[in-house]
């Protein structure tokens, strides 16, 4: 029984046999032939919304045929309803003596001649035709019948295509995906174009029915990976899906893992060049981030940018990347760890100036850095949360009382306020802001350690987190892939970025099917004067 | 059975620290509550068969204090304690340091001229055991005082003396070679080495007649003793027998190959008396024993490369080629003689073998060296020594011949 | 029977984690140099280690080459029998807690003796046991990832630890060589190749070759790339420490301490100190899981990780009480330690071999007949 109706409500649908819905049998699963019973369904479904239309024409001429015409106010193009449904029906049926014509024809009628709209097809299912309705399409049911047209007619208000808020580049495009589902399956089609960019669609949510497409490169990507992702995404039960956010805690490998196996980026070059890797993206109607999976670790570190620019500054801000990741992840630990156990690892003169800093600092330095780690967090919060206007304000408020003051009042040691400003700009270096957060929290029980165990502390909980990232896996991919296991070939798009030309292979795990993706020799050459010597001459003499 | 193992996984994670921290945290010292040792000086105590350790100990507020602003206070403080052994007397420095002392940041270990001619062995295991000392540590002999005394000097330059005794120190080693620099390390393996006697670094002090301040607006005293780090600590087994002086010193580290750099001077060849010095800018040498009809002799090589630094005298090295190799072969005298005075030195007045020629008989031959081992005492001041100096002027400086003054005739 | 574990593990990787149980005890407590009476002839004692070495590391993996998917516990029993093979199967697995017991209390006698000297011992050795296990219990495909990653690392720690501290050097004070004839050899090659003993740890890792055609070269790449960092190990600490390097209970330590670059950059040897803790880490998950596979075979158990934690505490326990020192456990590891695992080890592939021999003969014996 429920199985039945878990089946009926994750009704999937694949957009290249669209149209082919399977009718429901059961007489109450169906719609009435009585058109009163109908609208009185209708009505009574949607409470009686103010914004429900039902508006009832008839065809033909008087009395005609009763012909009812449903739609959500502010869901539909109204415009298109009116010229493309209820202007053919009204007016062009006036001419035809259609009183005495068979039902059956009226109908072939109305689908295949009256109603001009691309996307019309006939459903007598009760509830997805309400369902229908609900998410914007517009219903036309003849009395009389059980069976109603429904036709795309959604018009609603949302936002263009903007840049992207959480991933900026200074080159590269200025595309972000935004809240539309069909916008975004748009803007990869306009990358991709080609028919081997397939697009699934499946409804998410038992009250939601939020849309979700993955989409891959029919031919690179793994078909068992995505028989792997079709089957996570239809075995989700829940009433709604409002962000990608919520999707991914259901179909990921390692729930309990504070660090995110699956990418999320609200920009369609960073999908799209996901997507010729073989990996797959799934996106989610009514969000810009769009999940990509398999994901490795790396990816989290790395930027749209380091591909488009030259290779050794690519290469070079790759590692400044990881080094900043270890910094955000370490930096206050290490220095809980030296200076409060390890001190003969600094040099002198700085360990007596540490020393001399500290005088009358009343707290050890393990609460030292928790608190000021703490203030910090919450500074940053604030201004996230914080209307734009008040910005100047939680500056001054951070950078005077907590900043100056409080080493002015001896409550904690300048030092410390470098560490933990150091930190701070380090996290926010990593490009992805889901693996950001993980460090920032990887961050406490790290100083706890060091401040009880010093280095050997630290070493313990790094061995943890590193024991814990290489059993993770995403969608059967090592999760630090290329690093452990080290993979070879992949190496040369990891922590540092070779030439396009000389990354001539796709990922070793995600890119098996197809795993070449440029033809050898690319690398570019000049042309050599001796073997054309034409060429050196005319160059030459070109002035003269 | 996944959720529940990661639960209790990351309970654990999350327990651990807490637990970690009840059960009180063992080693840790935060950083304000720790006296940090730059030096240390080991000497005889006050009653017999004590030792008395003294602690040159950083204070850290006073530096950042004279960072700011001047301040009256000295950056350091000294500190001695006694005890039968050296680590009984370094713990019972804790009785009078309100903050733990610990040697992790220390430079020098400092024996006064008394306790080292009785004998530092009973000394030096503790700076080997003890994870804190580096091996890195200089060791330093104080000349005529105890320990505790040459610790008391300043310099004007640097406001911790360990920081200035060290950088007279290897600017001196380096430059002068007039001294050594002796790290723990190397002291240790010239103690158990077989035929190789231990040297150390040599300090003194020296007193400055106090002067005033002629504007008499600096508050700080002038510091009337300073150190002087010349010259070198000549042993035998674990006692300190002598003193090298400068040129001894430099004549050491010669057969060591260690000068770096310095100053030669000799006479012009053609003013007797008037000078001309030579900097050094390379060195090498080799040492090769041999052993004829069971008697041993070695061979040193040395081989020098320097530049005419100043002569007194007119002089032009374009006029007189000969003047040129004379000079080369005066500095080869100079360096001849410097190495003899110390092989003498070692020889007839110490019979000690700081030049480690035994270790290098023992080198090369292995099984004649077992028989030589016992009687070295007696063969070492009979030792043929063979000296070769082989050296060469490469450059003249800026200018290539001197500078020559027109000089008026009185009366 | 079934292989537990279901990963697999590529040969670089087992190359790696070969090597890296063979180099845990160099990286700190050397204890070739601590067991020779003239420091000169270290390294020349390693090279005759590891020439000795490579047909031992040979010989084992050809042995478990004839078994494709069975570990040593398994064949065993199937070359000798149930019951010969399962008193086997245990000595082999007392081998591999022994040697689990001796590195956890080498790193936290390590710990005690040059970092933090008041923290109790039994805080950092139940660390690396909790450590290790959680690795072990993500399996051996787990453990074999890291060990590649951790291979890398220490090789560029030590070959740092080498060259630093180059101003420190003397390399004169490698010579004279070989002064002191034969007996000045035997000591440390026996301790040598008590640790290439524990490359019996091959049985249990060929099953899980994602092609174990390559596992000879590898187990032989192995033992060369650990000789020559033992070799390398052997001439910095001569020439930096001189007749004094057998003196060092840490001398990589020790040598590390020594670096000192332009005044800042020294006082580095925490890093060596963590290289040596993972290293360590991986080691003991290694000799953990296969403690666990061991004992889940031997007594036909269906999963082996609910031993981990188990065994786990054994060994922290043990290690505790099996040494009364520091003292002990050097004199252990140069001497019986070394004795008794060169005599599982031999005994192992003597019986394994002389039991192979015996059936080839029979059945060949029997195919003539037939």
């Amino acid at each position: 029984m429920l199985s039945k109706a878990l089946r009926r409500l994750l009704s999937r649908q694949r957009t290249d046999v669209a149209g082919k819905g399977q009718c429901a049998s059961s007489p109450d699963a169906v719609l009435s032939k009585r058109l009163r019973e109908n609208e009185a369904l209708i009505r009574d479904a949607f409470g009686n919304s103010p914004d429900l239309i039902v508006r009832e024409i008839r065809f033909g001429v008087s009395p005609g045929i009763a012909v009812l015409v449903v739609h959500i106010d502010g869901l539909v193009n109204t415009a298109l309803v009116s010229e493309g449904i209820i202007k053919p029906i009204g007016i062009i049926s006036e001419i035809l003596e259609s009183e005495r014509l068979p039902l059956a024809q009226v109908q072939d009628m109305l689908k295949n001649r009256l109603i001009l709209l691309s996307d019309a097809k006939q459903v007598s299912d009760k509830a997805g035709f309400l369902n229908d309705i609900a998410a914007g399409k517009c219903g036309i049911i003849v009395d009389g019948s059980s069976e109603a047209f429904v036709c795309d007619v959604r018009g609603f208000e949302k936002r263009g295509v903007e840049e992207p808020q959480s991933e900026v580049v200074i080159r590269g495009s200025r595309e972000g995906f935004s809240e539309t589902l069909r916008v975004n399956t748009s803007l990869l089609r306009r990358r991709i174009r080609d028919p081997r960019l397939w697009i699934e669609e499946f409804t998410v949510g038992r009250v939601s029915h939020t849309q979700v497409a993955i989409t891959y490169i029919k031919g690179i990507a793994d078909d068992k990976v995505v028989q792997e992702v079709r089957d996570r995404i239809t075995r989700i039960d829940v009433d709604s899906i409002q962000e990608s956010g919520e999707l991914e805690e259901y179909i990921e490998d390692e729930p309990l893992s504070p660090f995110p196996t699956i990418l999320r980026t609200e920009r369609p070059d960073r999908v799209a060049g996901a997507l010729f890797e073989g990996r797959i993206a799934i996106l989610t109607d009514g969000t810009p981030f769009v999940l990509i999976a398999p994901a490795t670790f790396l990816m989290f570190l790395t930027s749209p940018e380091d591909y488009y620019e030259r290779f050794f500054i690519a290469s070079a801000v790759r590692l400044l990347r990881f080094v900043s990741f270890f910094i955000a992840l370490l930096l206050p630990a290490l220095y809980v760890a030296v200076t409060t156990f390890h001190q003969e690892m600094l040099p002198t003169s700085l360990v007596l100036a540490i020393a001399a800093q500290r005088e009358g600092v009343p707290f050890p330095a393990v609460f030292e850095a928790l608190l000021m780690e703490v203030a910090f967090e919450i500074l940053r919060e604030a201004a996230v949360r914080l209307p734009k206007i008040y910005g100047p304000a939680i500056s001054i408020v951070g950078v005077l009382i907590l900043g100056e003051a409080a080493v002015r009042a001896g409550l904690v040691s300048s030092a410390m306020i470098i560490v933990v400003a150091l930190t701070a700009i380090a996290s926010f270096v990593t490009p992805i802001f889901s693996l950001s957060i993980a460090v920032r929290l990887l961050r406490f029980p790290i100083i706890l350690l060091a401040g009880t165990l010093g280095l050997f502390g630290v070493v313990f909980g790094m061995s943890g987190a590193a024991i814990h990232l290489s059993s993770l896996r995403s969608f059967g991919v090592p999760f630090l892939e290329p690093i452990a296991p080290v993979v070879l070939s992949d190496l040369k798009d990891a922590l540092i970025r070779l030439p396009w030309w000389a990354m001539d292979t796709r990922p070793k795990f995600t890119g098996e099917n197809d795993p070449r993706r440029e033809s050898r020799g690319l690398m570019p050459a000049v042309p050599n004067p001796q073997a054309d010597g034409t060429l050196g001459a005319k160059g030459k003499k070109g002035p003269r | 059975m996944r959720v529940r193992r990661c639960v209790r996984i990351t309970a654990l994670l999350a327990i651990i620290p807490v637990v970690l921290s009840m059960a009180g945290c063992w080693s840790r010292k935060e950083i304000e509550d720790i006296g940090f040792v730059l030096s240390i000086g080991v000497d005889h105590g006050a009653k017999e068969d004590e030792i008395m350790i003294t602690a040159h100990i950083a204070k850290p507020f006073a530096i950042s204090a004279g960072l700011s602003g001047a301040v009256d206070e000295k950056p350091f403080w000294q500190v001695s304690s006694t005890g039968r052994t050296v680590f009984e007397a370094w713990r019972n420095l804790r009785q009078q340091s309100p903050r733990r002392p610990l040697l992790h940041h220390s430079r020098f270990i400092v024996f006064g001229e008394e306790f080292a001619r009785d004998g530092i062995h009973e000394a030096m295991d503790f700076f080997f055991k003890e994870s804190e000392v580096r091996e890195t540590n200089v060791v330093v002999v104080a000349k005529g005082v105890k320990a505790s005394e040459i610790l008391w000097n300043e310099f004007e330059l640097e406001r911790m003396p360990a920081e200035g005794a060290l950088g007279i120190m290897k600017v001196a080693a380096q430059e002068l070679s007039t001294t050594v620099m002796i790290t723990l390390n190397e002291f240790l393996q010239m103690l158990e080495a077989e035929g190789h006697e231990a040297v150390a670094s040599r300090a003194e002090l020296v007193r400055r007649p106090p002067s005033e301040d002629p504007r008499g607006q600096l508050k700080r005293e002038t510091i009337s003793i300073s150190g002087r780090e010349t010259g070198a600590a000549a042993f035998k087994g674990d006692k300190l027998v002598g003193w090298l002086d400068k040129t001894q010193t430099r004549g050491l580290q010669w057969v060591k190959g260690k000068v770096r750099s310095g100053i030669i001077v000799i006479e012009q060849p053609e003013e007797e008396n008037k000078l001309a010095s030579i900097e050094l800018v390379r060195a090498d040498s080799t040492v090769t024993p041999g052993i004829s009809d069971g008697r041993p002799s070695v061979l040193i090589k040395v081989r020098a490369i320097g530049n005419l630094g100043e002569v007194q005298e007119d002089f032009d090295p374009m006029k007189s080629q000969e003047a040129w190799l004379s000079m080369e072969r005066r500095m080869a005298e100079v360096i001849r003689h410097e190495i003899e005075a110390a092989l003498n030195i070692a020889k007839y007045e110490f019979n000690s073998d700081i030049f480690g020629f035994g270790a290098e008989i023992q080198r090369k031959y292995p099984k004649e060296w077992t028989k030589l081992k016992d009687k070295w005492d007696e063969e070492f001041p009979k030792l043929d020594v063979e000296i070769e100096v082989e050296t060469s002027l490469r450059r003249s400086g800026l200018t290539r011949r001197s500078v020559q003054t027109v000089r008026k005739e009185e009366g | 029977m079934t292989v537990l574990e279901g990963g697999k593990i590529s040969g670089r990787q087992f190359m790696s984690v070969l090597v890296v149980l063979r180099i845990v005890p160099l990286t700190l407590v050397f204890s070739l140099i601590n067991s020779i009476a003239h420091v000169q002839d270290t390294w020349i004692t390693v090279i005759i280690g590891t020439v000795i070495a490579i047909p031992i590391a040979v010989l084992i993996t050809k042995l478990s080459l004839r078994f494709p998917g069975k570990t040593i516990i398994e064949y065993s029993q199937s070359l000798l029998g149930p019951v010969m093979g399962k008193l086997l199967g245990l000595l082999i697995l007392w081998c591999f807690l022994c040697t689990s017991i001796d590195i956890t209390r080498g790193l936290g006698e390590a710990y005690v003796i040059a970092i933090m000297p008041e923290t109790p011992i039994l805080v950092f050795m139940s660390m690396l046991i909790f450590i290790s296990c959680y690795a072990a219990r993500s399996g051996l495909e787990v453990i074999c990832r890291l060990g590649e990653d951790v291979f890398y690392i220490v090789v560029f720690v030590l070959l740092l630890t080498y060259v630093l501290p180059y101003t420190a050097m003397r390399f004169e004070n490698l010579r004279p060589i070989l002064a002191w004839g034969a007996s000045n050899l035997v000591p440390p090659v026996i301790a040598n190749l008590g640790y290439y003993s524990q490359f019996l740890i091959i049985g249990m890792l060929v099953p899980y070759l994602n092609k174990p055609e390559d596992a000879t070269r590898y187990a032989v790449y192995a033992v060369l790339i650990s000789g020559a960092l033992m070799v390398l190990a052997a001439v910095a600490l001569v020439a930096v420490f001189g007749t004094t390097a057998s003196s060092w209970t840490l001398p990589l330590f020790s040598l590390a301490r020594m670096i000192s670059l332009g005044d800042f950059f020294e006082r580095i040897e925490a890093g060596v100190m963590a290289a040596w803790t993972v290293s360590t880490g991986i080691k003991l998950a290694l000799f953990l899981w296969a403690a666990s596979v061991a004992v889940a075979q031997l007594f036909n158990l269906k999963a082996f990780r609910h031993l981990l934690y188990p065994l786990g505490t054994i060994t922290v326990a043990a290690s505790l009480f099996f040494f009364e020192s520091m003292v002990e456990l050097e004199d252990y590891l140069a001497k019986a330690g070394a004795m008794v695992s060169i005599l599982v080890a031999g005994v192992t592939l003597l019986l394994l071999y002389a039991a192979l021999g015996i059936r080839m003969a029979i059945h060949r014996r029997k195919g003539g007949a037939g």
